[in-house]
């Protein structure tokens, strides 16, 4: 059976021969040249867009880097989806693709998380690791910095309510699309490693019923890793141990994080039919947000006190210590369901407690004057990208 | 605590009362000279405080350590720890008693950068000393001045005035001491002296018969005060201390020099200044007394940095030092000088003041400036009220001084006046551009992330760097580096999310300044944090092995230094949660309170019951937080490894 590819864009998957390809539309040597057409496909599925009127699409052996345009006889290295006719990235096929999905309830700091995370990426932990992360194509590079880091590092601005997929055409969903890259040390030298990374950020609302959530979501049984965002303060048990002055999110819209964990889980489970007996082997780092609120009450001994090691590998002793305080947190949370449940369903998961601004935003949703202290961030991402063996680990567990 | 202030004629003793009020006692040699012969002269005050002091039994009371007051020349330091040790006192500090002076004003605070001159006249001499205090609580004795004219003068003038007045056999000095003291701050007095026959003779001095006998040594002294204040650099504050300063007219005098004018003149409680400020000294934390001119004892008006660094050639502090500071003979031991643009290399000056007193830097150039319009205090509003000038105030209880706080607000800067400054070290490989001014930073802040510090603040609209300075305080201080100094960039500084500075586990002292380009921002001092220290730690690591017999249990605690390991008890719990405290689970061992020495390893061992399932080995004080109160953190190496099996 051919290897299948996941598309980084919709989540379909396909093998690589299907992999299509795209003329530029420019002269070709022979002088020929293909006219520019509206992609119908592109069109239904990201919706209607100038930018759209592309070479035409064609099919030719997808294993292969480059195609002769049937049309214009020019060369062409746009290799695009079979589905969705996303233009693929670069050595797509050839590199490491991983899809992670992010998954939280309404109002758990998803879209902070991810902008904070990217950014920590790209900057200190991207530092320690010797590692790059660059924008895919253009939709990430321009919406990365205008829509997410600019508002929240530039303008020091929280960000609004993300908007649900039902209220798109066809419930897309425009992933973020990057290339993590990281100098391995082989036995030939030094060597690039390049992983595709493809985050997802989705409303909370997408996940506030099973209907919802397979509708909106199904790009959650496509991803080779999970990053569930639990917010502590939607948690009853832990609301009334929270900082003081700590703002809490309402009550109206809002579900408790089991019942987001068991809806999840559920979708996961459900193309699992007839295999009950086996867990979910999907990697699900199980991220509690806004831990600022908490520090108060660690003790001064608490992993969840210090920083991650800086380090160019994944600490995996540190990272077993913060899993071990988390879930002894939850038990003072009252989450004793939480953990029992990713017990009985999932193979390999992981507790992480995690503040993106460090600090309690102002009233008027703004940063705080000292700026942005972002605290373990980056340990979910790099946890997850360890057991893909994309990122080296020192440690057993 | 107590707290001595020996002088030539006088001594007090001052400690905190059960009120939480210091409770002060003087008393007037005979026939000793506190300074030079301590060894007669402290017991005499001990005794006479044990009087004073009652219902304490001894003079010294139960706690016998003692911070003592040492003149700011610095001479008979020996002498005094001799004669205290030998009156059984534990001497835990001799502070310099000009600095005991600015405590006694609070002039030392976090983010204060300013200069004072401290008037200290008592019976003997006039003691004029300038201080440099800057943000990172140092105070540095910039130069110290000693003139013969006191109490003993004012009392000469005034016995010549009444020749002919008091009767006969009449010691003239004693009287006139009697009447100057007694006028205080009326208009006349009137004092009863014995005659000759037996019988009383009565003596009027008028106010103005008194200011006039007095107005030649009065404008010696004047003289003296307006002479430092004319020198460099400038200085903000006149503080005075000593019994004469409580002279009804010694305040305004001074306060009507030209060179005093817009400046704060200081004046309260004076001749229990030192006394107070050096049991101040106790609540104060950490402090650094240096010698010697500074780097930098005030800021150039138009940019952070002089225009014109030339070092002058003479780094000497200034000529008209008449006593040595102490430890001008020795030389340096800075572990880690830096290059600076000196001619004569940095002296290492051993302090009066345990708390360390660090190397004379040279003076390396002159620039104008404005007066800092820093948060200079205004003088106490309160006037002395003691019964005499130089004479003891024999008082069970003084009421502490008034806070700065309530002093009415500084007066405006003068433009005119000029001042010293010298550039302070530049920051590591941070060559810092001209005409940038330092503004203090808001809402500072430091967490503890292990051996490292994330320093947060609040950045100034319009400033792109900031200058970071640590010191690390105590004995931590003496492992690696003790210091640092560097330019934080708000790029970096945004990208990194704070400050991250790698400075131990010992107590921190941090100040921030955000530099702001631009003219017209004239804005003294900078942010300042203390960090406190972390207790020592102790680590434990348990481990289980299989044995023929069943299973055995192995805890090793290691403490990075020696500390006092409390009663401990080693929990079993069964179950996926960590315990939280010894009841969720079972006490399997108990380790005995004991000493823990550095880097050795304590290693119990102990029959551990068959489980099924994860299982937990985790120590816990058997009295509540004893770790916390013992002054020591308990922790796991790796929290993890504590679930056993």
């Amino acid at each position: 059976m051919a290897r299948q590819h996941t598309c980084p864009y919709c989540y379909e998957s396909f093998a690589s021969r299907e992999i299509r390809f795209r003329c530029h539309g420019r002269l070709s040597p022979t002088g020929e040249k293909c006219e520019l057409r509206r992609d119908q496909v592109l069109d239904t599925r990201m919706g209607p867009r100038r930018s759209h009127d592309l070479g035409p699409d064609f099919l030719a052996d997808g294993r292969r880097p480059t195609a002769v345009c049937p049309g214009c006889k020019g060369e062409t290295t746009y290799r695009i989806c079979p589905v969705c006719h996303c233009e693929l990235p670069v050595q797509f096929g050839r590199v490491d693709n991983r899809l992670i999905a992010m998954v939280g309830a309404k109002a758990s700091g998803k879209t902070v998380y991810m902008t904070v995370l990217l950014h920590e990426v790209r900057n200190r932990v991207g530092e320690a690791f010797g590692a790059a992360l660059m924008g895919l194509d253009d939709a990430t590079m321009r919406r990365y910095s205008s829509e997410y880091e600019d508002r929240l590092y530039r303008d020091n601005q929280l960000f609004p309510g993300t908007q649900t997929a039902s209220t798109n055409p066809n419930n897309r969903v425009d992933p973020l699309v990057f290339r993590f890259s990281l100098r391995r040390r082989t036995l030939l030298g030094h060597r690039p490693q390049h992983t595709v990374l493809s985050f997802f950020d989705t409303a909370g609302e997408d996940f506030s019923s099973r209907e919802s959530v397979e509708l909106n979501a199904r790009y959650l049984t496509g991803a080779d890793g999970i990053i569930l965002l639990l917010d502590p303060l939607q948690m009853p048990g832990a609301r009334d141990g929270a900082l003081p002055g700590t703002p809490m999110p309402g009550t109206d819209g809002f579900d408790t994080p089991v019942n987001l964990l068991s809806r999840v889980t559920n979708l996961l489970l459900a193309p699992r039919s007839g295999r009950s007996a086996q867990k979910i082997d999907v990697p699900v780092a199980v991220v509690f947000s806004k831990m600022d609120a908490f520090r108060h009450l660690l003790d001064a001994a608490s992993p969840l006190r210090d920083h991650a090691p800086a380090r160019d590998h994944f600490d995996v002793g540190d990272s077993l210590s913060v899993h071990e305080e988390v879930r002894r947190l939850l038990k003072d949370w009252d989450g004793v369901p939480v953990d029992q449940l990713l017990e009985n369903h999932y193979t390999r998961y992981r507790y992480f407690g995690v503040s993106s601004l460090g600090r309690n935003p102002t009233p008027d949703a703004r940063i705080a004057a000292t700026g942005i202290q972002p605290y373990r961030v980056a340990d979910p991402l790099l946890w997850l990208l360890s057991e893909f063996g994309s990122v080296p680990k020192a440690g057993r567990g | 605590m107590i707290a001595i202030d020996l002088g030539h004629r006088f001594g007090r003793l001052a400690r905190t009362g059960p009120d939480g009020r210091p409770a002060v006692t003087a008393y007037e040699f005979d026939g000793v000279d506190g300074l030079l012969d301590p060894a007669r002269a402290l017991p005499a005050l001990l005794a006479a405080a044990g009087e004073g002091m009652a219902g304490e039994g001894t003079a010294a009371g139960p706690d016998r350590s003692a911070v003592l007051g040492l003149p700011a020349g610095g001479e008979g330091e020996d002498g005094l720890r001799r004669a205290a040790e030998a009156a059984g006192l534990c001497v835990e500090r001799v502070v310099p008693e000009p600095v005991a002076v600015a405590l006694h004003y609070r002039a030392v605070a976090e983010g204060v950068d300013r200069t004072v001159l401290v008037c200290d006249q008592g019976a003997t001499t006039l003691d004029l000393t300038v201080l440099a205090i800057t943000p990172d609580l140092t105070v540095r004795i910039l130069r110290t001045r000693r003139e013969h004219l006191g109490g003993d003068d004012w009392d000469a003038a005034l016995a010549a005035r009444l020749t002919g007045r008091l009767p006969e056999g009449t010691d003239p000095r004693r009287a006139a001491a009697l009447l100057r003291r007694g006028i205080g701050a009326a208009d006349e007095v009137v004092e009863s002296l014995p005659a000759p026959d037996g019988g009383r003779h009565e003596v009027v001095l008028t106010r103005a018969e008194l200011d006039l006998a007095v107005a030649p040594p009065a404008a010696r002294m004047l003289a003296a005060v307006a002479e430092e204040l004319a020198a460099e650099p400038a200085v903000d504050t006149v503080l005075l201390a000593g019994g004469l300063c409580a002279t009804p007219g010694h305040r305004t005098g001074i306060e009507a020099l030209p060179a005093a004018r817009h400046l704060t003149v200081r004046c309260h409680q004076p001749e229990l200044a030192v006394v107070q400020g050096l049991l101040l000294r106790q609540e104060f934390g950490v402090l650094r007394v240096l010698t010697g001119p500074g780097p930098r004892t005030s800021r150039p008006p138009d940019g952070y940095f002089p225009k014109d660094p030339a070092p002058r050639s003479d780094p000497r502090p200034s000529s008209r030092m008449r006593y040595p500071v102490p430890g001008e003979l020795e030389e340096p031991e800075d572990p880690q000088p830096r290059p600076r643009p000196s001619t004569a290399p940095p002296r290492r000056v051993p302090g009066p003041e345990a708390d360390g007193v660090r190397a004379a830097e040279p003076m390396a150039e002159t620039a104008t400036r404005p007066t800092p319009p820093g948060p200079v205090p205004s003088p106490a509003a309160s006037s002395p009220t003691a019964p005499g000038p130089d004479a003891p105030p024999v008082a069970p209880a003084i009421p502490e001084p008034r806070r700065s706080e309530d002093a009415p607000p500084p007066p405006p800067p003068s433009p005119e006046r000029t001042a010293t400054s010298v550039p302070s070290p530049d920051p590591v490989g941070e060559p810092r551009p001209a005409g940038l001014l330092a503004v203090p930073v808001a809402d500072l802040q430091a967490d503890r992330r292990g051996d490292h510090l994330l320093v947060l603040w609040a950045w100034p609209d319009g400033a792109l760097s900031a200058r970071v300075r640590w010191r690390r305080e105590g004995s931590g201080a003496l492992d690696g580096r003790p210091d640092g100094d560097l330019v934080c960039r708000r790029r970096v500084y945004e990208h990194d999310g704070g400050l991250d500075l790698a400075v131990g586990r010992g107590a921190v002292t941090l100040t921030v300044e955000a530099l702001v380009a631009g003219a017209g921002v004239d804005c003294e001092g900078a942010a300042a944090l203390i960090v406190p220290a972390q207790p020592p730690l102790v680590q434990y690591e348990p481990a289980v092995r299989r044995r023929f017999k069943g299973r055995t249990a192995t805890v090793t605690f290691t403490a990075e230094s020696g500390c006092d390991l409390p009663d401990l008890r080693i929990v079993h719990s069964l179950g996926r949660f960590r315990p939280a405290n010894a009841a969720e689970g079972t006490v399997v061992h108990e380790v005995r309170a004991q000493r823990l020495s550095a880097r050795t390893p304590l290693t119990v061992e102990f029959p551990l019951p068959a489980t099924r399932g994860p299982s937990w080995l985790v120590c816990f004080p058997v009295h509540g937080d004893a770790g916390a109160e013992a002054g020591i953190d308990i922790r796991p190496t790796e929290l993890h490894r504590l679930r056993v099996t």
